[in-house]
């Protein structure tokens, strides 16, 4: 019994941090939250340290938002804050032949001296950070790297505690002009031209092969075929099937295969060598000739539906009229969605360039490699084979970064505007960006307000938003000149601009 | 024949009421060897601690608690022991904690 009331105590003490909370069960429930957050939420629930003798701090600038600040405590704040860890020790421990509570200082210190020291210290460190960033107005990104309190705790009392914090602040920006760009918008008129391919591409999408009794297959036809392929005269795998659908000119099967399907009539039946190449994947076969035998059992022709209310009607509309409406009002929405995109693209280039920058290097390392991952994602999905990946692979990282660059110095830009122009988000849009959200999903509005309800998509959606207005501020004040340019311009201007 | 001291006292006892009669008379509790008597813990104090002098051994012995074990049924005891509070000359301390 009195072994295992030991092991708990010593346990209250050596937990550093949560000894001290753990059993003021109303705080209980903060520690998921502060394990999370590390050093930077402290506070929270915990009276800040007033230090006896303040810190004294040597602040060295390293240039791209890195700081080295060697701090230097005197021994009176280590004292101090000792005995409240053992102050609040006492109330709590358990030690046999007294009662909780009653445990004399003197022993609680000859047992868990070191562990309050060391305690102690890393509360004095984090204090000292603490008040550096409050005092010095600096906006860490990360929790700092903390140097020299390796043999800390072999230290004589009296001495000073002195360590290197190490650590990067956000990155900030001498913001350029902002208000009154000059900024050329391309926009692209819609003509006729464009409804009527539109049109015909719908059409074509509605097409159904028809087969035909009679005539013979050309490009674009859809053959039904039996087939049987040999080599040396004896079946190989994958060679032969039965009622296989082929459509001409889609180059699935070698060209001597398909030269031999065309001009063949429904019914007829023909042969063909095929010769594999020399680097054919299935080894076996490479460097083969194959000869088929093909039968054409069904001619299939492409019927394109003519353009008359019942095509409209299946396409979604009233009327033909109704349709070739539709279809310029979605043009048109979508080409002033990428009108709109490139204005912003050309709008934030103007004020990025016009404005100087201050950039920790670990977040741009963070976010290249971010990008860099995704656009290997991308390639791999692409099924751009590993060989040529790894050929570009300098220039995909030198594109990813300069994409993370552009990412950050845009949300750095548009955050200084937000602060400057005093861009606040409201409870209004929200409500906007979730009918935006139903508009677009077709998601219930209840789902969604319970979406944005929870409290990690309500951050990201705010900044998100908060983004969006300051660049709309940008946009309000800048003389927008429109420029006409082609389908093909406009495309590659909005592909440039962000997501 | 003495014996060595460390036979005779086990080990200090620090408990809350024997801190209380160390602050009050400078009182100190051990744990000994339930054969020792007065004089030999006495002498043994001293031997232990050679800066002081005893003026006053008060004992007790107290019988092990029963100890049941569970899982095999069978009944045993902890040792009997003997407790000593050890007087010292006003003025004398011993380091203990």
């Amino acid at each position: 019994m009195s072994d295992q009331e030991k092991d708990d105590s010593t346990q209250d003490a050596a937990t550093t941090e949560t000894a001290d909370t753990g059993h003021e069960h109303d705080h209980g429930h903060d520690h998921g939250h502060h394990h999370d957050h590390g050093h930077d939420h402290d506070h929270d629930h915990e009276a800040e340290f007033e230090f006896v003798e303040a810190p004294v701090f040597e602040v060295e600038y390293k240039g791209e938002c890195a700081y080295e600040v060697k701090a230097t405590v005197a021994p009176a704040n280590e004292k101090k804050q000792k005995s409240e860890l053992l102050d609040k020790l006492q109330e709590d421990a358990e030690l046999p032949g007294f009662r909780r509570g009653r445990a004399p200082r003197g022993l609680l210190e000859k047992k868990f001296g070191k562990a309050v020291r060391g305690d102690a210290t890393e509360k004095l460190v984090s204090a000292a950070f603490q008040k550096l960033i409050k005092d010095q107005k600096l906006k860490p990104i990360q929790a700092p790297q903390i140097d020299g309190l390796e043999d800390v705790l072999d230290r004589p009392e009296d001495q000073p505690l002195t360590f290197t914090l190490k650590f990067e602040v956000a990155p900030r920006c001498e913001l350029g002009k902002y208000r009154g760009l000059a900024v050329e918008r391309p926009v692209r008129k819609i003509s006729e031209e464009d409804i009527e391919n539109v049109l015909l591409h719908t059409r074509e999408r509605f097409a159904l092969y028809e087969p035909l009794a009679d005539g013979e297959a050309q490009d674009g036809d859809q053959v039904i075929i039996d087939f049987k392929g040999m080599v040396d005269g004896v079946e190989f795998a994958g060679g032969s099937a039965e009622s296989y659908p082929y459509i001409l000119g889609s180059k699935r099967f070698f060209p001597e295969f398909e030269a031999a399907l065309v001009g063949m009539k429904p019914g007829a039946e023909t042969t063909c060598v095929v010769n594999f190449p020399e680097d054919y994947s299935n080894a076996q076969l490479a460097g083969k000739a194959a000869n088929f035998t093909i039968k054409v059992s069904e001619l299939k022709r492409k019927q394109v539906p003519a353009l008359d209310d019942e095509f409209a009607k299946m396409a979604g509309a009233e009327s033909v009229a109704a349709l070739r409406e539709k279809v310029a009002g979605d043009l048109s929405k979508r080409t002033e969605a990428d009108s709109q995109q490139a204005a912003e693209y050309h709008a934030l280039t103007q004020i990025i360039g016009d404005t100087s920058f201050e950039m920790p290097k670990s977040l741009i390392d963070e976010v290249s490699k971010e990008y860099y991952e995704q656009e290997l994602k991308r390639l791999r999905e692409l099924r751009v084979p590993g060989s040529e990946v790894e050929k570009m692979d300098e220039e995909i990282k030198a594109r990813t970064r300069e994409d993370a660059l552009r990412y950050i110095k845009t949300f750095v830009v548009l955050n200084e505007i937000g602060e400057a122009e005093g861009v606040e988000v409201t409870d209004e849009d929200f409500e906007k960006e979730a009918e935006a959200i139903v508009s677009r999903t077709g998601m219930g509005m209840e789902v969604v307000n319970r979406y944005l309800q929870q409290e990690d998509q309500r951050d990201e959606y705010a900044t998100r938003i908060y983004r969006q207005k300051a660049l709309a501020v940008v946009m309000q004040h800048a003389i927008v000149t429109d420029k006409e340019v082609t389908e093909e311009e406009l495309q590659k201007e909005a592909a440039n601009a962000p997501a | 024949m003495s014996l060595d001291p460390h036979f005779i006292i086990q080990r200090p006892l620090i408990t809350e009421e024997s801190q209380i009669q160390l602050s009050k008379g400078g009182q100190y509790t051990f744990r000994v060897n339930p054969k020792a008597n007065k004089v030999e813990i006495r002498e043994a104090v001293e031997a232990l601690f050679p800066n002081v002098k005893v003026v006053r051994v008060n004992t007790m012995n107290y019988d092990g608690k029963m100890r049941r074990q569970f899982t095999s049924r069978t009944a045993g005891r902890r040792s009997h022991w003997k407790k000593a509070i050890v007087t010292l000359r006003p003025g004398d301390k011993i380091e203990l904690i």
